[in-house]
């Protein structure tokens, strides 16, 4: 095999940061942990947190009547992190809780 | 008014972004931003929330420094913000008399979900007997134009529980609120008083500035109202500058020449000004001293004699405050025991046996030298110090 079609993982910073070994820890770009992460991502910002992209992220849901309405949540993951495939939602009866979400990558699952 | 002073400093954090992406693809082939990845959150954080607000921190600081200037060196206070203000009618339940403090607040409804709160300036006494208190003058707490335009058929009301008051009427328009001065508009205000000021010298320090300024030049005695020709002490617009190098030196007739030519190209009509050097006076001393432990004599004679010399020095006699290289007292006088607390303050010294100063030349003696002429310095003449 030539070296340039060896297909060399790319390596992301973990989200959040912490540390491996004497380093930070990284995960593979474009695995289902890179789009795990990213779902993360747009589910923990607020609405306008970001200075550079004022829609990233979701609105604060604290003073929502439960169950949240969650699809505003789905319409942004696709909007952000199109990678994803959200397989399951359930309803979120309780915010100081986790939450479960299975995801798929698309394309190649 | 625009902003004159603002600085050339512009920053694109899109540009940035976009560069700092390109360099990262560039070390990690493949790699692809994305908005929900801690690189890119972190890069996009320096930018928009560190380079960003410094960049356009740096492009105002222009502004700020001149606002600065023009408030604490030119003295040219911006325009605060006031409060509107309006009188008020309280009507009470009752005649038993009540007191209004200072500082009670109300609301004025501006509209059905939006007031503008108000405080009594003043305490008014309601006396018994009567129910209504006219004219009480209320202030908005928020400066600024919000307070303005409410007037009787606004509703007020009590925000402090007192239970007597039973309406509360503005008797006029409020008015009067102003907001705070805008800094553009501060530094063209700042800019056209500068305008006005006279570029001139019209008080004895100014001319000791302006003398200073001018190069070569490093001390300046001014003496207001002294004709040096005719001795005449009460000379109207007449002012006698006496000047020095840095070194206490006199300076050359050309510079003086260059000093007059800047007095008289800054003065006002009919002020006469004469430049002129120091009248030096060679003073001598003679002392005995006696070490202290730790030093040889030879130590403490070489150290007494560089105190007598610096104090003697014409580059630093009649500084007030001493070590202020920029002034220069009328001092005609020197003070004998000011010699002695030169020589004591010697480290090697530990006391002297004899002290005794002249001038050059003369019977030498423990006491108090006056020095002659105008803008009178001392020079160091045969210090013999044993």
């Amino acid at each position: 095999m030539a070296l340039g079609q060896i297909k060399r993982a790319v390596p992301r910073l973990s989200l959040p940061l912490r540390l491996e070994g004497e380093g930070l820890a990284t995960i593979e770009q474009d695995s289902i942990e890179d789009v795990a992460q990213g779902v993360y991502a747009v589910l923990s910002y607020e609405r306008g947190e970001r200075l550079e992209d004022p829609e990233f992220g979701i609105e604060d849901p604290t003073f929502e009547v439960e169950p949240i309405d969650t699809s505003p949540w789905l319409t942004q993951i696709d909007r952000y992190e199109p990678r994803a495939n959200v397989q399951t939602t359930e309803d979120v009866t309780e915010l100081l809780g986790s939450i479960e979400v299975q995801i798929r990558r698309r394309g190649n699952g | 008014m625009g902003n004159f002073v603002e600085l050339p400093v512009e920053v694109d954090p899109l540009a940035l972004l976009e560069e700092a992406f390109a360099e990262y693809e560039e070390l990690l082939q493949g790699w692809k931003p994305n908005l929900g990845q801690p690189e890119v959150i972190l890069i996009q954080a320096i930018v928009y929330r560190l380079v960003a607000p410094l960049a356009q921190l740096a492009a105002e600081s222009g502004e700020e420094l001149f606002n600065q200037w023009g408030r604490k060196i030119v003295g040219l206070t911006p325009q605060a913000a006031q409060s509107a203000t309006v009188k008020s009618k309280w009507t009470a339940r009752d005649t038993a008399g009540y007191e209004l403090p200072a500082g009670t607040q109300v609301n004025v409804e501006r509209t059905g979900s939006e007031s503008v709160g108000f405080i009594v300036v003043n305490t008014v006494i309601i006396p018994p007997g009567s129910k209504v208190a006219e004219g009480v003058l209320l202030e908005a707490i928020e400066p600024g134009e919000v307070g303005n335009g409410l007037g009787a058929a606004n509703a007020v009301t009590l925000v402090d529980s007192y239970g007597w008051p039973e309406t509360i009427v503005l008797e006029a328009t409020s008015a009067g609120g102003e907001e705070a001065e805008e800094p553009a508009h501060y530094l063209g205000r700042l800019a056209e008083t500068m305008q006005t000021l006279v570029e001139g010298v019209v008080t004895a320090n100014d001319v000791r500035i302006v003398v200073l300024n001018i190069e070569g030049v490093g001390r300046v005695l001014v003496i207001d109202n002294y004709d040096y020709e005719s001795k005449a002490t009460e000379a109207e617009k007449t002012t006698t500058v006496i000047v020095a190098s840095a070194a206490g030196t006199a300076l050359s007739a050309e510079k003086k020449a260059e000093i007059l030519a800047k007095l008289e190209e800054k003065r006002e009509v009919n002020f006469i000004f004469y430049v002129r050097d120091p009248a030096f006076t060679e003073v001598d001393v003679t002392a005995a001293v006696v070490e202290r432990a730790g030093y040889s004599h030879a130590e403490a004679v070489a150290a007494a004699k560089s105190a007598i010399s610096a104090f003697l020095s014409p580059a630093t006699f009649a500084q007030d405050p001493p070590g202020d290289a920029a002034t220069w007292g009328n001092v005609k006088v020197i003070r004998y025991q000011d010699l002695v607390t030169a020589l004591n303050n010697v480290q090697q010294v530990d006391y002297y046996t004899e002290l005794k100063l002249a001038k050059h030349l003369g019977t030498q003696k423990a006491e108090d030298l006056t020095l002659e002429g105008v803008g009178p310095l001392p020079k160091p003449g045969t210090i013999n110090v044993t």
